[in-house]
């Protein structure tokens, strides 16, 4: 009798968190299975922005491995992605450092260096296309102040300093603000004696980083440098969207996928195609998410 | 117990109720917008309209025809775009299209927009006094699909205060090429330490990069094929930017653009004829226009749109009634008026209202109707993807990133790609 | 000892001014943003002073005249309250079985979940694109605000992580006064994890108010554009002419955007703060 109890409560339970989780179960039937396996279904036509398709095997597949723009995009997306990755978290790992530091005005110092994060990046790109503009842009206007010459980079059309301005930009995105507090808790962590130690020994500031600080919060770090990288993939377009245009000014040097993508259904109106370049994408996504992974398992808990 | 789950009801149905009330929200104020009790039209453009009352066309057709006329304004850059999205989701919340050149014959192909030869036979539209160009383009529709709202054409524009220091005869109609070279060497202003203070002329825009491609002698665009035709022409006008960028007489292409021109940092510029209602008065010096000079042959593009009717449009009788006030002469006198792009409808144009009132030092009035005469339809019936990304390759051989020819070979082999 | 001492001292003072510096940085394009909606076009593209030679309201009075900002302002609200009540609601509801029932198939589903949350959005636009247009629901925020009530992976996973520092010993209490599971999370779990609302919820508003992607597939025409997209289509060109980018007006719009979540910020940093930690942490 208790058996046959139990298992009725049991199915109960069972059956409640079943219809907890229907919300999701739905929305990952509607917004994700099925539009990947759609996905992959229209990257087989040659379906038009008007809704006109018919069936053409994996001709989108060899155009796009023909394709120029695509093998560089591809190259564009990694490094954008990876080189994005890198300067945020050593940005946001020297902003948590400072602020850490127990000094007067943390408090203010915080609200500076966290608020560009939770404006709007169109407002930050549009801002930088100007700070950074050849002839009235405010940085040539302070190089010439300091120079005494007149100077007029053309920063973002120029192949040397374009990706200088375009990694730059990357140190206000969201991405870097979240980093920073999340560095700045798990530094607080790091045991006190550890740092006394050290002192003791007569250690140098770059040895008690080296030595200290490093391994102490590296795991933290890792887990959020890689996690960024999903949300470099992802942001990459409201950035570059509006800081470099649809083909990745100058000469596809930022033309990350999902630019070309946007570019291939919405001015060239070739919604198979851009299948196809999602397709890849989807893949290149999939990929960081193993690396993520891999990662995880070994340096933090997604279990218990 | 019950309770708890009543509880648990009452959240869900909540949810739910929350999420329909949603949806009833869009919902009922798109059909508010497009039921369009049948004195309501609803037109989709890409300009603003004219701020000043009296220049407005469709606050004017309002008090003409009674009908309450709603304007959707879809910037440019994705206006083509947007259209074409409306058009195969069958969005009905538009009465009236303002269709590009580039999409009238899909549209019209697909059913999209109606044919309006049953409503021009009993109306006082002058169909068959177009200017030629347009009648060329409308024409192997199998009928009339779309009425064009304007013609506007490309000119020169000069600073005549630039063109009198330097000593310099302003231009005329007739001015060749060669002529807008020498003078754009003689009027950029350097600095001592080398760098420009006045430019001789700006960077040609998305538009004028095609006057100067056509005028070296290509084609641009083939109608037979619908494809991109660029070549020697395209390179030679490309490499002649290179040389007056490299000289400092052309700005390089910037993340920051703005208007040299109007700020007075550039003595010439290649722009489209609706600058001249946007300028006005408002420039701080004295301007005047002219032709696009004529390098190998006489060629600058004419821009237009076509008003259609929305197969979908519930409200298609009062549609073409506003259709009908915006192209009679006096519609077409307002917008005129307002923006200096001249009628498509030739006994219109001629009466001249495009010359607009407000700008006092434009006297070469001539150069409209001459560009408009050596006008052809040529970019603009290309997917806008395939030229923004000419214009970007030509930008970066401006930049001495790829030289003229590459540029121009990987702007062609991008075309061919995309349309196949 | 007193050498020692005041290089101590001097490098305090070196890194204090570092850390000004670095707040120059960060801060300076929302001052170039706040002063170039001061200034008068062609002011904006000739000098870069920061201080306006002329301050001109005229950009603000622009924007609220020439166009239906208050239209935008709606939309973006609209879209921010709804996907954010949706978030919360269908989250939480996802998250707690997984936080604190077990149940065959709990291993699997969350990690589905986990592997979701790798997926970009932008992969998916294109087929949801198609997709939305197939059941009438683009140029309207259903695409948007429909799916938040469908659970987001990333926020499911952010109440999981809540809901597990909880103690168990609150459900066994509850259990013992007559409460079944969907009781416990009802008058248990959600009257003490307010904070944890708030946070998700603030969260939410801040992705949603600064969101440009999926407006700029989603939207076609004026009654529906966020303030995101308006800041790129209208405010972004004079009136009549396409090609001249009106900055001041852009930089102006900026301004009004900048200002809530500075605020936000400034009444909300100890539950944004704490989420934004927590989010990163685990």
């Amino acid at each position: 009798m208790p058996s046959i109890k139990l298992n009725r409560k049991n199915l109960k339970n069972n059956l409640t968190a079943y219809a907890f989780c229907l919300p999701w179960l739905i929305g990952f039937i509607c917004f994700t299975l099925f539009p990947i396996a759609f996905m992959f279904a229209t990257s087989l036509t040659n379906r038009k922005l008007n809704g006109k398709s018919s069936f053409v095997g994996l001709s989108n597949y060899s155009a796009m491995f023909k394709s120029e723009n695509f093998w560089n995009s591809c190259k564009v997306t990694i490094f954008f992605t990876i080189v994005m990755m890198a300067v945020t978290t050593v940005w946001a790992v020297i902003m948590a450092m400072l602020l850490n530091r127990k000094q007067k005005f943390n408090g203010i110092f915080q609200f500076f260096y966290f608020i560009p994060s939770v404006v709007p990046t169109i407002s930050l790109a549009y801002a930088f296309r100007t700070i950074f503009g050849k002839d009235a842009g405010l940085l040539n206007y302070i190089i010439s102040a300091f120079s005494g010459k007149n100077s007029s980079i053309n920063w973002m059309y120029d192949p040397h300093t374009v990706y200088l301005v375009v990694f730059f930009v990357t140190l206000f995105t969201y991405n870097t603000g979240q980093m920073m507090l999340v560095f700045r808790s798990s530094l607080n962590d790091v045991p006190r004696e550890l740092y006394e130690a050290c002192d003791m020994d007569g250690a140098g500031a770059f040895r008690k980083f080296a030595t200290v600080t490093l391994p102490m919060i590296s795991p933290i770090v890792l887990f959020n440098a890689v996690t960024g990288c999903i949300s470099a993939l992802n942001g990459s377009f409201a950035l570059l969207y509006p800081l470099t245009g649809e083909n990745g000014d100058p000469n596809g040097m930022t033309q990350v996928l999902s630019l070309l993508i946007y570019k291939e259904a919405f001015s060239n109106m070739k919604v198979g195609y851009a299948s196809a370049l999602s397709v890849v994408l989807f893949f290149i996504a999939c990929l960081f998410g193993i690396i993520i992974f891999a990662f995880s398992k070994k340096t933090v808990y997604y279990e218990n | 117990m019950k309770s708890k789950k009543i509880f648990a009801l009452i959240l869900f149905t909540s949810l739910t109720g929350g999420m329909l009330s949603g949806c009833g929200k869009a919902n009922g104020e798109k059909s508010n917008a497009s039921s369009g009790t049948s004195q309501k039209v609803t037109i989709a453009v890409w300009n603003e309209p004219n701020s000043n009352e009296e220049l407005n066309m469709y606050a004017q057709c309002e008090k003409k025809t009674g009908i309450d006329v709603e304007v959707t304004v879809i910037p440019e850059s994705d206006y083509s775009s947007k259209l074409n999205q409306m058009v195969s989701t069958g969005d009905d919340s538009t009465d009236i299209y303002v269709v590009w050149e580039n999409d009238i014959a899909n549209f019209a192909h697909e059913k999209g927009i109606i044919a309006l030869d049953d409503y021009l036979s009993k109306s006082s539209i002058k169909t068959n006094d177009f200017i030629y160009a347009v009648e060329k383009l409308s024409s192997g529709l199998g009928g009339t699909y779309g009425l064009p709202w304007c013609a506007a054409t490309e000119l020169l524009y000069y600073n005549q205060d630039m063109f009198d220091a330097a000593g310099i005869e302003y231009p005329d109609n007739n001015w060749s090429y060669s002529d807008f070279k020498a003078a754009a060497q003689k009027l950029t202003k350097k600095a001592s330490d080398g760098s420009t203070e006045i430019y001789g002329c700006t960077l040609p825009n998305t538009q004028t990069w095609w006057a100067g491609i056509g005028g070296a002698g290509d084609q641009v665009y083939d109608p037979s094929t619908g494809k991109l035709v660029i070549g020697d022409g395209a390179v030679s006008f490309v490499s002649d930017c290179l040389d007056m960028v490299k000289s400092g007489i052309m700005p390089a292409p910037s993340s920051d653009t703005s208007d040299l021109f109007a700020a007075g940092k550039a003595a010439m510029s290649w722009q489209g004829s609706w600058n001249i209602g946007t300028y006005g008065s408002k420039l701080p010096f004295n301007w005047d226009i002219a032709s696009i000079p004529t390098n190998k042959i006489k060629y600058n593009t004419i821009h237009t749109g076509f008003y259609t009717i929305n197969a979908k449009s519930k409200n298609k009788d009062n549609a073409f009634k506003v259709i009908e006030y915006l192209m009679s002469e006096e519609g077409q006198t307002i917008n005129s008026k307002a923006s200096g792009n001249p009628s498509a409808i030739k006994s219109i144009a001629d009466k001249g209202a495009w010359k607009v009132e407000s700008a006092t030092t434009v006297e070469n009035w001539s150069a409209i109707t001459d560009s408009l005469a050596a006008g052809v339809f040529g970019y603009t019936c290309l997917p806008s993807g395939v030229t923004n990304n000419a214009v970007s390759e030509f930008n970066s051989a401006l930049l001495g990133q790829k030289t003229p020819q590459q540029a121009v070979e990987n702007a062609l082999n991008y075309a061919n790609e995309t349309i196949g | 000892m007193h050498a020692l001492k005041s290089k101590k001292r001097s490098t305090e003072i070196l890194i204090f001014i570092l850390k000004i510096f670095v707040a120059l940085i960060m801060f300076s394009p929302i001052i170039w943003i706040f002063s170039g909606s001061f200034k008068e076009i062609m002011e904006f593209t000739t000098s870069p002073g920061i201080i306006p030679k002329n301050p001109t309201l005229e950009n603000f009075s622009y924007i609220f005249n020439n166009s239906n900002y208050f239209v935008y302002v709606r939309n973006t609200v609209l879209l921010m309250g709804l996907t954010t009540l949706g978030t919360l609601i269908s989250s939480s509801l996802v998250a707690y079985p997984l936080a604190r029932m077990d149940f065959p198939g709990k291993r699997i589903i969350f990690a589905i979940i986990v592997g979701t949350m790798m997926i970009p959005n932008i992969a998916l636009i294109i087929p949801q694109y198609i997709m939305f247009g197939k059941i009438g629901w683009l140029d309207s925020l259903l695409p948007m605000i429909v799916p938040a009530f469908f659970a987001y992976p990333y926020n499911v996973f952010l109440f999981r992580q809540f809901f597990r520092s909880i103690p168990k010993e609150l459900d066994e209490a509850a259990t013992i006064d007559g409460c079944n599971k969907a009781g416990i999370f009802f008058k248990v779990l959600v009257p003490i994890s307010k904070p944890v609302f708030v946070t998700i919820g603030m969260l939410s508003c801040v992705f949603w108010w600064n969101e440009l992607t999926q407006p700029v597939f989603y939207i076609n025409s004026d009654k529906w554009r966020t303030l995101t997209i308006a800041l790129m289509t209208t405010f972004m060109y004079t009136s009549g002419n396409a090609f001249v980018i009106n900055w001041p007006s852009i930089m102006a719009a900026s301004t009004l955007m900048i200002v809530p979540p500075m605020i936000l910020y400034l009444f909300g940093s100890k539950f944004l703060v704490e989420g934004i930690k927590t989010s990163g942490l685990k």
